[in-house]
């Protein structure tokens, strides 16, 4: 029995010993004591890194030893400082070893040459009258034979009058445009015979009369502008402007004031996310011109994603922004570049905090659309106590409370329905409204006296607004589809208003397979739903009601 | 003697304090090493067009015996792309393939360099301050190919690269049931009679009819040659053709951000950096 110890240390020594793969494959990483740098040594393009450009490679390392330099083309070169030419363009993994050192690689971007295309006047292009030309930069040190192909939209016309769709040619000559917006003239060049990436400018053409602008924000694309033309003649096409500014995320509310355009972005995540850590908020406000030439951020959130600010209003100097369920805060118009805190933009008001908590309103209600009417708060909540809540602001309690508070006269409408974003016609004294309830999705229009009478689902129907072929619209609440889930589904996110005819414009993303999606609006002329841009998922909008040509 | 313990209290706690050169106590609470230059700066636009010069404010001051020499705007480059592909005549289920990712395509370079000048003294700031510009290439410009109403087989292969067409239509074709290949083929005009092709049977669970490929011996369904013949002649451009809008259901989009930073240096050569400004290019 004495043997039995030795054998199991034997037997254990066995198992530690007998693996084969007992000495994994050691990585070899990246040594921080390697480190270089590059840059373009060509004077004239020293920022553009173009195909053909000299660049220098310097190593910084605290380590020594030969340098050997892997361009990532393969192509090597040895040397503390070398040179090198890259023939194709793309992203190249540039590696530095430094002999019995170890490595390190940083990547470097090659630009192709391509035209640069600028308008040769400066001021305003009015559609038709005025007319323009283009300047246009080639890069070419090798003198290679250059081949000119432009593209214009429709409408363009050359200097005769004459009709004009493409042009070959290093100089089209002055050109007039006969349709508003974002006219996009394409020029497309061989150099020594080979295509390169065309060179693009987007003509901003105005109308010859001052109207009001639309923006609005689409999905995954830029904040793009319309004039809002009602008497174009005929002919003539109505395009939007591309503002050059990205939408962001999830810019469910856009707010213009004065020569601003504020943009709500409630960040990636929208929907509920358990954020344990309370860092995975990346919602901002930022604050764009109104001719797109400037944007600024307001407010950033790195904190909770349930901090993010989601829906807006302004009033006063001041814009109440919401967070995803539980209250509202307030930011001076003229901030910038503000971190969130709760310290710093506590609440104006909360669901605690009016004395429907706990009596309709309950933890977690789900905001949406918000905004003041006759100086009485209406404020849309579409999960945990549904409805449009009302208050005045004498109504918001100062510490939040846990029920039993005094109800605000102003009294809950389209209780525990599911009202999603509302607007105010102050001249025509109609409030309008969107619902996502099932059978009953749309938008509505009807008096503040109309609305306190709807009491139950099947008073709606009288105000309901359809297209001109009898269509109800219908937006998207089958999870999955859209985006969100109940209590969080885009819908119709907002309304904008245009006081100079009443008309409502809203972004459309519909589960009707029959009705398309798009910018939409309704026409109080026409007394119908009709569209304004077919194809096209929006979120925000807001029109800048001061008449302009531009913007 | 209480002095004297003092003395030698006081000495041991100044070797403590330099002694041990492993585990430096001093270090461990302070920040070692030369005042370098404060830097605030702002540019005036977190988005710009590509080529266009970035105006900036910047204040600057310094708490060290040296000057400030020079200043200078350094920025990295990242680059944005999105892309989208789907095929609009499948109706059993939804196909895209999409791909969307950021990477950082250019490192940190100095950008351009400012000479300090005591003339910039703000009393009211009690800082140096001036405004600049500082440039941006043409090339960063964005770019988009969305949903064209022609195809544009080269620019198919630039943005998707070479093998993407074919692996796109391989790998549809294995997923398409026959309503698909009827909705497809009808559509395109490459059959004027699909039932030929098809069987229809009763589906317990919805008590409709489904169509179906018809048994082979092996009791399999598989696609009837004649379609998989038909299949390979059709162009990738008539896969995603939308004949509803007219356009192609593809979507390209690439465009670049820059981080930049300005960094001040003393005459020593000690850099005091801003904080990094995130600027869209379009």
């Amino acid at each position: 029995m004495k043997i039995l110890p030795y054998l199991l240390t034997l037997v254990t020594a066995f198992l530690v010993f007998s693996c084969i793969d007992n000495e994994p494959d050691i990585e070899e990483l990246p040594n921080p004591n390697i480190a270089f740098k590059y840059s373009v040594i060509d004077p004239t393009y020293q920022i553009d890194y173009y195909v053909g450009a000299t660049i220098e490679f310097v190593s910084t390392s605290v380590a020594v030893g030969e340098c050997t330099w892997d361009f990532g083309d393969g192509t090597i070169a040895t040397g503390s400082t070398v040179t090198h030419k890259y023939k194709t363009a793309g992203t190249y993994t540039v590696k530095l070893t430094v002999a019995n050192a170890g490595y390190q690689t940083k990547p470097i971007f090659i630009s192709d040459i391509k035209p640069i295309v600028s308008l040769n006047k400066t001021g305003l292009i009015e559609v038709i009258s005025s007319s323009v030309g283009f300047n246009v930069e080639l890069p070419n040190p090798e003198g290679l034979s250059e081949e000119y192909h432009w593209i214009f939209p429709d409408g363009t016309k050359d200097a005769a009058g004459t009709i004009i769709s493409d042009f070959n040619g290093k100089d089209p000559g002055n050109l007039t445009f006969s349709n508003i917006g974002s006219q996009t003239v394409t020029l497309q060049v061989k150099l020594g015979g080979r295509q390169l990436e065309d060179g693009v400018i987007k003509v901003p053409v105005a109308y010859n009369q001052a109207v009001p602008t639309l923006y609005y924000a689409v999905k995954g694309g830029n904040i793009m502008a319309l004039k809002l033309v009602s008497n174009a003649p005929a002919g003539m096409k109505i395009n939007p402007f591309d503002m050059g500014t990205k939408s962001g995320q999830h810019p469910l509310n856009i707010l213009f004031s004065d020569t601003s355009l504020y943009v709500i972005d409630c960040g990636r995540q929208f929907t509920y996310v358990d954020d344990q850590d309370g860092n995975l908020g990346d919602g901002r406000i930022f604050v764009m011109s109104k001719d797109g030439a400037k944007v600024e951020t307001m407010l950033t959130n790195i904190g909770a994603a349930f901090n993010d600010p989601y829906y807006g209003y302004i009033d006063g100097g001041q814009l109440y922004f919401s967070d995803r369920n539980t209250g509202i805060s307030t930011i001076g118009l003229k901030e910038r570049n503000r971190t969130f805190s709760r310290a710093d933009f506590p609440y104006f008001v909360q669901n605690a905090t009016l004395g429907y908590y706990g009596q309709g309103l309950s933890y977690g209600a789900m905001n949406a659309c918000f905004g003041k009417i006759n100086n009485v708060w209406y404020w849309c909540k579409t999960y945990n106590g549904n409805g449009i809540f009302r208050f005045l602001d004498t109504d918001i309690l100062k510490t939040p409370i846990t029920g039993n508070g005094v109800l605000p006269l102003s009294g809950i409408a389209l209780e525990s329905m599911t009202p999603k974003s509302l607007v105010w016609d102050a001249k025509n004294k109609v409030i309008y409204f969107t619902l996502y309830d099932t059978g009953y999705e749309g938008l509505y229009r009807c008096t503040l006296e109309q609305l306190n009478a709807i009491k139950a689902r099947a008073d709606l129907t009288p105000y309901r607004l359809k297209l001109a072929n009898g269509k109800t619209i219908t937006p998207i609440t089958e999870t999955g589809k859209g985006e969100g889930s109940a209590g969080e589904f885009i819908t119709i996110c907002q309304l904008a208003l245009d006081e100079n005819d009443g008309s409502v414009y809203f972004g459309l993303r519909s589960g009707d397979a029959a009705v398309k999606s798009g910018l939409m609006r309704y026409n109080p002329t026409s007394g119908f739903i009709e569209y304004v841009i077919e194809g096209i998922d929006v979120y925000g909008v807001a029109v800048n009601k001061t008449k302009s040509k531009l913007f | 003697m209480k002095t004297r313990y003092n003395i030698i209290f006081f000495i041991a706690a100044i070797f403590l304090f330099v002694a041990c050169n492993k585990h430096d106590m001093m270090n461990d609470v302070v920040i070692v090493g030369q005042m370098a230059p404060q830097v605030y700066w702002e540019p005036a636009s977190s988005t710009v067009k590509a080529g266009e010069d970035i105006p900036f404010t910047v204040q600057y001051y310094t708490t060290s015996k040296e000057n400030i020499e020079r200043l200078e705007i350094w920025y990295n480059i990242l680059e944005d792309e999105s892309k989208s592909v789907s095929s609009p005549w499948v109706t059993t289920f939804t196909y895209s393939v999409i791909s969307n990712k950021s990477s950082e395509k250019r490192v940190s370079q100095k950008i351009a360099t400012y000479d300090h000048n005591p003339n910039y003294w703000n009393d009211s700031l009690r800082a140096y301050t001036f405004k600049s510009t500082f440039p941006t290439s043409n090339t960063l410009a964005s770019v988009t190919w969305s949903k064209p109403a022609t195809f544009d087989n080269d620019k198919m292969v630039k943005y998707f690269g070479n093998a993407f067409m074919t692996q796109f239509k391989d790998s549809l074709f294995k997923l398409m049931k026959a309503k698909d290949f009827q909705k497809m083929y009808l559509g395109l005009n490459l059959l004027d009679n699909f039932k030929m092709y098809i069987d229809s049977v009763k589906n317990d669970n919805t008590g409709s009819w489904d169509y179906v490929f018809p048994k082979d011996a092996q009791g399999n369904r598989p696609v009837p040659k004649t379609l998989v013949d038909i299949y390979a002649t059709i162009p990738f451009s008539d896969i995603i053709f939308n004949k509803t809008t007219n356009v192609y259901d593809v979507d390209y989009s690439r465009s670049y951000r820059i981080n930049a930073n300005m960094k001040a240096y003393d005459k020593q050569g000690v850099a005091g950096l801003g904080i990094v400004k995130e600027i869209s290019l379009n």
